[in-house]
């Protein structure tokens, strides 16, 4: 039995190190993180084939469009981060008020995606504007579908946190819908100076 | 390590930081688009943008080593194919 024990300890050690909210979100943070290297790589191939194309681009569409979606994705970031706070610290309420702040934040971003796209179509920028506009929508409205994925996510941990589904021991959930905005927050982080700052 | 509540006024300034980097990029961007040093400049506020969130909101310092590089070496992918590129821009 001692052998056995020895051998197979029931509990990985600490040092191996934290896992925040669940391995399965990992898996999947780990595909997303994957699907945005291939396409960051579509766009440093794209950039480097047609570099004047990449150089006006950013001049034609719509920053404050973008500016305005950073602002969202790192303020919604927050918001859930500060959501996780609060239920570590014992306070299930405050927890609660902060990820419908989350979820409201989070809510802009699609909103503002589509004035964005309105107004780029307005300015007859479509997907066959010019290799630019078109590794500019691939990239973004995949992001876009990302995020949507996030606020559905949010939306399901709101409605457990109403049920009192998690206390200041176990939020596993909450933690792991946390990383996922995160990681689509640091995507995003990428992405904009690529296609809005940098002419 | 730090408690919850210790951790909230660091999420503040963290979100502050971000914010404010992302004034930076755009101010840069809108007076110096096209000079040679701005990719470089990008590179490093993609980096260091990316690293605040996942220090201060992923907390990663304690975190899994898998998780810890993953991280490390997403964040660092663009900056470097756009370090890459700068190099080689013809």
């Amino acid at each position: 039995m001692m052998m056995e024990a020895a051998t197979f300890p029931a509990q990985a050690p600490a040092a191996a190190g934290r896992i925040p909210g669940n391995k399965g979100i990992w898996v999947g943070i780990t595909c997303e993180f994957v699907e945005f290297a291939l396409m960051f790589v579509v766009y440093f191939v794209a950039r480097y084939n047609y570099p004047d194309a990449f150089r006006s681009g950013p001049e034609q569409i719509w920053t404050t469009g973008g500016a305005i979606n950073t602002v969202l994705m790192v303020t919604s970031s927050f918001f859930i981060a500060c959501a996780v706070a609060s239920m570590k610290q014992g306070n299930p309420q405050r927890s609660r008020l902060w990820m419908v702040a989350a979820i409201v934040t989070a809510l802009g971003y699609p909103v503002v995606k589509l004035l964005e796209i309105d107004w780029n179509l307005a300015h007859g920028i479509d997907g066959r504007a010019g290799i630019f506009y078109t590794v500019y929508y691939y990239l973004t409205f995949n992001h876009m579908v990302h995020a949507c994925w996030g606020i559905l996510g949010m939306g399901w941990v709101l409605a457990r946190m109403s049920m009192n589904a998690y206390t200041p021991e176990q939020h596993d959930g909450l933690e792991a819908m946390a990383s996922y905005w995160h990681a689509t927050d640091i995507i995003w982080l990428a992405i904009f100076p690529l296609f809005y700052v940098l002419a | 390590m730090k408690t919850a509540a210790e951790k909230k006024p660091l999420h503040l300034q963290a979100w502050a930081v971000l914010l404010a980097l992302t004034g930076i990029s755009l101010l840069l961007g809108a007076s110096f688009g096209h000079a040679r040093w701005m990719p470089l400049l990008v590179a490093a506020l993609i980096w260091v943008k990316g690293m605040v969130v996942a220090r201060v909101f992923l907390e990663s310092r304690d975190i899994h080593p898998f998780i810890g590089w993953l991280l490390r070496i997403f964040i660092a992918f663009a900056p470097l194919a756009l370090l890459l590129s700068a190099a080689l821009d013809r």
